[in-house]
């Protein structure tokens, strides 16, 4: 699942991360040792598409210098991608705030282990009651190995949380993540709505019903007061209420003119290496660029305010509006809306220097 | 009218959440209801419900407020869809704090 911005901004990090952060999702490879049947990215075993260490360096390190500060890596899972310690190694260098997300079975090897002295947090995915986890990972050890590796980052201290997919499941499985957070010591549980995209198309029975989303919104209000004292409950769902209170949340800042960065305060860098705005399965026609190309993020910024950051703004007002205007719903997964959104829109102005090519 | 307290409290609110008595709306009017109030400062510690399961007549959240300002209280007054609002201002002598108590009853929409 994803290492979803919102999980990094809501961690107790540092406090020099906590305010102004600037995120950089990247999944280096969709090469997975499992198969879930949610999986927004298909990640599977053996795909072998994955990220060039030195491009990717590159780009970060540029990036790094507008003001960039937290990178969150995901997937697929993020240790089938051999330069991961490397990748982890150079972003501490550099001066990131360094987060991953893992279903946590390949934690236990040792080189692995040996990974976790260059990351900050680590949130591992459970998607509910052990023969309920198991069943959507497809695998009968998923969960025992999630424990496994829970038990791993506690041995070395780490600050970890828990990333839960919201679906279509019994109330009380909150309260029994509540628990089990609680339980573990854990300082997180992130909760994010199914998403009907990737894999998750062929999984409509995990949909969330408007009634079953309210259900886990007010109760969500109740766990977070419980908890307060005990982790972070974050839920990844937006109410109409905050739309209109909180604009700039969605990036809508109305008559405000701002710099490109205000617009692309989380980049995300897909499994070909294009840096997208907003999150992972964003249409590439609003792509930056793409790591192979070699050029500094202040380079690609510059051309990217030219050509295509108006088409961007309208894209997110139009966005906007569009949500209010749907009067029928209250609860929004903003993520899903905005990437559904960039698919309907095409971009006006193309770049003309852009040489993209796929990495394989 | 039964008073069901803390202990019991999360799973009569899922058996309620999950009962007709529950209806779209009253959820939906709920959800707001309580981003308002945490838009109004208000930080929750407790809630209780009424009414023989699975009727709920009310809920009622508790919260408070510690910064009394007049923009404060202001956004708390703003809080009018709630069936009924309890203010009581703790801190002596000056009062430093609200205690809040905001009761929602379904179908009151």
């Amino acid at each position: 699942m994803n290492t979803n911005a919102t999980l990094v901004h809501s961690d107790p990090a540092p406090s020099g991360h906590r305010k102004g952060y600037r995120i950089i999702q990247v999944h280096p490879t969709l090469n997975c040792n499992l198969k879930c049947s949610h999986c927004y990215s298909s990640s599977a075993p053996g795909l072998k598409t994955k990220l060039n260490i030195d491009d990717l360096h590159y780009f970060l390190s540029s990036a790094y210098d507008r003001g960039y500060n937290t990178i969150a890596v995901s997937g697929g899972e993020p240790f089938l991608y051999p330069e991961l310690k490397e990748l982890l190694r150079r972003s501490k260098e550099t001066g990131y705030y360094t987060s991953l997300t893992t279903n946590g079975g390949l934690l236990p090897h040792k080189n692995n282990r040996d990974t976790l002295e260059f990351v900050d947090l680590v949130a591992v995915s459970i998607d509910g009651v052990k023969e309920e986890h198991n069943a959507i990972r497809g695998n009968l050890k998923a969960f025992d190995q999630a424990l496994e590796a829970v038990e791993i980052l506690k041995e070395f201290r780490k600050r970890f949380g828990f990333i839960h997919l919201l679906h279509n499941e019994p109330l009380d499985t909150l309260a029994w993540l509540c628990e089990f957070t609680l339980s573990h010591g854990a300082g997180l549980l992130q909760l994010h709505p199914f998403e009907s995209a990737g894999r998750g198309r062929d999984a409509s029975h995990m949909q969330l019903s408007v009634e079953q989303t309210f259900r886990f919104f007010i109760l969500y209000h109740y766990f977070r007061q419980k908890h307060e004292n005990d982790f972070l409950l974050q839920l990844d769902v937006l109410h109409r209420q905050t739309l209109l209170d909180q604009p700039e949340t969605v990036y809508f800042f109305k008559d405000r003119e701002l710099p490109a960065e205000e617009y692309l305060r989380e980049l995300i860098i897909d499994e070909h290496g294009y840096i997208l705005p907003g999150s992972h399965g964003f249409n590439r026609e609003f792509a930056l660029g793409n790591i192979n190309e070699r050029r500094p993020l202040a380079e690609l910024l510059t051309v990217y305010s030219k050509e295509k950051l108006e088409d961007l703004k309208q894209l997110y007002e139009d966005a906007y509006y569009e949500m209010l205007a749907d009067e029928d719903v209250e609860l929004f997964n903003y993520a899903e809306r905005i990437i559904q959104h960039s698919w309907l829109v095409k971009v006006k102005s193309q770049s003309q220097n852009s040489k993209v090519k796929i990495q394989k | 009218m039964k008073e069901v307290k803390n202990e019991n409290f999360e799973q009569e609110l899922m058996t309620h959440l999950n009962s007709l008595e529950m209806d779209k709306k009253s959820m939906s009017l709920l959800s707001t209801y309580l981003v308002q109030a945490n838009k109004a400062g208000m930080k929750l510690y407790d809630w209780h419900l009424k009414g023989q399961p699975p009727r709920i007549d009310e809920l009622i959240v508790k919260g408070s407020v510690e910064n009394i300002d007049s923009a404060a209280i202001t956004r708390i007054f703003e809080l009018k869809n709630w069936k009924e609002i309890f203010i009581l201002r703790r801190g002596i002598p000056i009062p430093h704090e609200l205690d809040v108590h905001l009761t929602f009853q379904p179908h009151q929409g």
